[in-house]
């Protein structure tokens, strides 16, 4: 069988199983509506003029849904603009977690020994850390640009994967197709990329849904703390502006009600979908939350692994 | 709990903290520019600069033989064995073994006291918040478990799972909206710790004050918070209402409620506690932008300040701080769990 069609055919048990999540489905309902928004929206909206406009600090109205900012820039157009800047920031950052968290705990877990034991000695260290203020030092230490927050958030993010990955790569060590692979002579580069990669790739997918949405988390806070970058308007940077500029007392609800509203819908989104992601691939949890196991466990897994 | 389990986790807590403490020293030399010309005007001499960095080690070289030049990392492997010790390395190890953490470059006052002004604002606001959470959590968590399914969990796990993603410092910023402003019903005061200007006779008289100033920030906090031990308390009480000692309980014929409170409650409660201590740092960090929103002068304004101002010895002292507590705190969970579950006790 040739491998697109084992993908799809991959793809089409993973969508079956997905379909009976309502909280998935729930989450993939608005994460779609985002998705557009950061897509298209901006090109929709136009630019936002960067010098600002004398229609300074107006109130929503027909013309402009959110109202303007201190500058007279459109609200509204900002909030799509940031729409985009922080789904695409979580996304970037989370991919980059992905690849280092993979490749650790792939190696890590596979070839086992003294590499494991450092591997696992540094992830350990930066798991225990707390996130938040190592995220600060680092970025103060970097200087503020939206490359830098991206790689803040990759290096503070990574060993949570790392660790899951490792464990995962453990077990699938111990299965007998490993050993049949290595028995004809397969190298352990080889049996990484070709045999463990394509075995733990669901749960990378999974946890890389959920790190999407502790990245956009982490940007806006960092973003809201001034540490994030200036030039660029993200959700956070935005709520920085209208927490400095008084919106709080000054009633300008519409200046940061929409970004606050935003990074909970997209967070909550990916959650949902990452959470959907996990119950499909650990059927223990899919049977307990349902009550029930519905089929076997090992059907479930070989349906969306491909073992 | 066994000795052996008790040596384990004290070295690997001890190895942690040293990490710590090079990560540390690492992270700060990285820095981009000369730290002797941000702490000097511009017009002082050359010599004055020497002294100056004489005087804050910077003369030495990072390591043995590795000094640090405007071109960047020189390795002088002939230096090697006279800077074995006069290194800044050794220095630096020094000055923390003797809590010499360097002195703000903003306020004329060493970092230890700066901190010192900081730290009681952030434990009372973080004792309360965890207080409140845990309180509603475990409450809600019980509940919501017991009955699953039903009404009651449904309608509290939900929007527990969506404060899950709010961000603690917007949570504060609508709390702040609507009861501290007169946009909404402006009940607390929304500023600070005390009123300010207010005098008091003694420490007991600012209670009051401080309690009125306390109640938004630490919500604002513990709403964020108690999601997290309410969804962690209903699935060990699910789990637990699964195991054969319910059933044995329940054959015996205990009430339901004796079940609940005799064999359920306290077996599930020992994930919720060692939480606790296992989210320290998030909390920690999720007081820094509730700190920021509400004025409140802890820990958390004064790593935004010190962030702002580039004063980077009290960010370095608050790092230190905080990550070293952070591991503590991972050492009492891991020793709590096996004092109270006795099958970790290996």
């Amino acid at each position: 069988m040739n491998l697109l069609s084992s993908w799809r055919r991959r793809a089409a048990g993973f969508w079956r199983l997905f379909r009976r999540s309502r909280q998935g489905l729930v989450g993939l309902g608005i994460l779609s509506v985002f998705i557009l928004v950061a897509l298209v929206g901006p090109e929709l909206v136009g630019r936002v003029d960067r010098a600002g406009t004398f229609d300074q600090m107006l109130d929503p109205s027909g013309g402009h849904i959110f109202g303007t900012d201190r500058a007279g820039r459109d609200l509204f157009k900002v909030w799509v603009h940031g729409t985009r800047i922080s789904i695409a920031v979580g996304i970037i950052a989370s991919l980059i977690t992905m690849v280092i968290g993979a490749a650790v705990g792939i190696v890590s877990g596979f070839i086992g020994g003294r590499v494991d034991t450092a591997l696992t000695a540094l992830s350990n260290f930066f798991y225990v850390l707390p996130t938040l203020v190592l995220a600060i030092v680092l970025a103060t230490i970097l200087g503020p640009s939206l490359l830098n927050v991206i790689m803040v958030i990759a290096i503070t993010s990574w060993p949570g994967t790392a660790l899951i990955i490792r464990s995962q790569t453990l077990s699938i060590k111990e299965r007998m197709f490993v050993d049949r692979a290595r028995a004809y002579g397969a190298g352990n580069v080889r049996l990484m990329t070709r045999h463990v990669l394509p075995n733990v790739f669901g749960l990378i997918l999974a946890n890389t849904t959920l790190t999407i949405a502790a990245a956009i988390f982490l940007e806006t806070t960092l973003s809201f703390l001034g540490v994030g970058d200036k030039n660029t308007f993200s959700w956070g940077r935005v709520l920085e502006e209208s927490f400095a500029a008084g919106a709080l007392t000054l009633g300008k609800w519409a200046w940061f009600v929409p970004p606050g509203l935003g990074v909970v819908l997209v967070v909550l989104a990916f959650t949902l979908v990452g959470g959907a992601f996990d119950e499909i691939l650990d059927p223990r949890l899919r049977a307990r939350e349902a009550g029930r196991a519905e089929e076997p466990p090992e059907a479930v897994a070989g349906a969306v692994v491909g073992t | 709990m066994s000795r052996d389990y008790l040596a384990r986790k004290l070295a690997q807590a001890a190895l942690t903290i040293v990490a710590i403490a090079i990560l540390n020293f690492l992270l700060f030399r990285l820095i981009p520019g000369d730290p002797v010309r941000s702490l000097l005007p511009r017009n002082v001499s050359t010599q004055q600069k020497q002294e100056l960095r004489e005087r804050l080690g910077l003369d030495q070289p990072l390591l043995p033989g590795l000094y640090q030049t405007p071109q960047g990392l020189r390795l002088k492997v002939e230096q090697i064995p006279d800077t074995l010790v006069e290194n800044q390395f050794v220095t630096y190890l020094g000055n923390l073994a003797s809590l010499e953490l360097g002195r703000s470059f903003f306020e004329r006052k060493a970092v230890l006291d700066v901190i010192a002004d900081r730290f009681w604002p952030t434990v009372i606001l973080v004792i309360s918040a965890e207080a409140l959470a845990l309180l509603l959590g475990i409450l809600i968590g019980i509940r919501a478990g017991w009955k699953r399914g039903g009404p009651f969990d449904i309608l509290t796990i939900n929007p527990a799972l969506v404060l899950y993603a709010v961000p603690l410092f917007w949570l504060a910023m609508l709390l702040l909206f609507f009861l501290a402003t007169p946009n909404g019903i402006p009940v607390f005061p929304s500023q600070q710790m005390t009123t300010p200007g207010r005098q008091f006779a003694g420490p007991l008289e600012a209670i009051p004050d401080v309690l009125a100033h306390l109640v938004l920030p630490a919500f604002s906090l513990a709403l964020g918070l108690f999601a997290g031990y309410a969804l962690i308390m209903r699935s060990s009480i699910i789990d637990v209402l699964g195991e054969d000692y319910i059933t044995t309980a329940r054959a015996k014929g205990l009430r339901e409620n004796d079940v609940l409170r005799r064999h359920a409650i306290p077996n599930a409660l020992l994930p919720t506690v060692t939480l606790v201590a296992l989210t320290f740092g998030y909390v920690l960090g999720g007081a820094i932008g509730v700190e920021q929103v509400f004025s409140w002068p802890g820990m958390g304004t004064l790593i935004v300040r010190s962030v702002t101002q580039k004063d980077f010895p009290v960010l370095q002292g608050l790092f230190l701080l905080i990550t070293i507590s952070v591991v503590l705190a991972n050492l009492v969970a891991n020793l709590l769990y096996a004092v109270l579950d006795p099958r970790v006790r290996r």
